[in-house]
């Protein structure tokens, strides 16, 4: 049993990279796509950006796995967002933070990082590689 | 009514659970600790914290349970012979996704403006206290029953499989 708040974080932090790193199968990725409804619905970004629909289908956003492994056990590592907006202002937010403390706050954050590991999966409209970014 | 006398009736109210949480550490001057507030939509709109959340431009937030984070100072004032404890410097702060809200002063400013007598700001005070009270006394549980919850999860399942595997 965890004793402290703090143990849980990084528990719960811990876990959401293992379990993506998993789902992934790799342990950096990073992916470009545009930042729309679907996007914002899936990831329950509405949750964690305020006016977030502000930034719909006017910017795009970068989405980074990087995880540290140790004998083959995940040590830790991330995942982040950044938004781009039409005016190129960036805002960088740690997923794995921002969920588990919607978790702790009561909110089922399963949906949200099983669409974020289809998303990084899916090849389909990744503005990389169709040299759009 | 001036915003420090709704503020100085919130920490009045506040004052007996604050010191109870100091003494069970009488060396502390400062205290600091996190709890979670369990809520139901009654509560979540009289203690405003679906106003909090729409203000910001949040589309969708959390509406069973609240991270609240207190702190404190304890202050010794000397009376003749004795020592007088009081407590100051009362900040709540909510814990949300990846940001923290000023609370208290958000509560402050939004009884002062919604509130149409100080029965009312009383009444929302009191039910601040008691959800305060329920979640300090209830600490350990509530937090073990989300550790809980966290292991039955699907991932929290999946990866102490894996783990074990």
């Amino acid at each position: 049993m965890l004793k402290t708040r703090e143990n849980l974080i990084e528990k719960i932090e811990r876990d959401i990279i293992t379990y993506l790193a998993n789902e992934i199968g790799e342990y950096y990725k990073e992916i470009v796509v545009i930042l729309n409804d679907n996007i914002i619905e899936s990831l329950g970004l509405e949750y964690i950006v305020p006016n977030i629909y502000d930034f719909s289908n006017v910017g795009v956003c970068q989405f980074v796995l990087s995880v540290l492994t140790q004998k083959g056990r995940v040590v830790s590592g991330n995942v982040y967002i950044t938004i781009l907006n039409s005016f190129r202002k960036e805002r960088y937010i740690y997923l794995e933070e921002a969920y588990t403390v919607l978790f702790l706050s009561g909110v089922d954050i399963t949906p949200f990082i099983d669409n974020l590991a289809a998303l990084f999966k899916n090849d389909e409209n990744r503005l990389e590689w169709v040299g759009l970014f | 009514m001036r915003p420090y006398n709704v503020y100085g009736l919130i920490l009045d109210k506040l004052k007996p659970l604050l010191l109870k949480e100091w003494s069970k550490d009488k060396r502390r001057h400062y205290i600091k600790g996190e709890i979670y507030l369990f809520l139901d939509d009654e509560n979540m709109e009289k203690l405003g914290f679906s106003k909090l959340f729409k203000v910001i431009g949040y589309e969708k937030y959390p509406t069973r349970r609240i991270i609240l984070r207190y702190q404190y100072s304890i202050y010794k004032k000397k009376e003749y012979d004795t020592y007088n404890v009081d407590v100051s410097s009362l900040d709540l702060t909510v814990i949300h996704a990846d940001i923290e809200i000023q609370y208290l002063d958000f509560l402050t400013l939004t009884l002062l403006a919604t509130a149409k007598s100080v029965e009312d700001i009383e009444n929302a005070i009191s039910v601040l206290y008691e959800v305060i009270e329920k979640a300090l006394l209830n600490r350990g549980k509530r937090e073990k029953a989300i550790y809980n919850e966290w292991m039955n999860s699907e991932i929290g399942e999946l990866v102490a499989l894996h783990k074990a595997l």
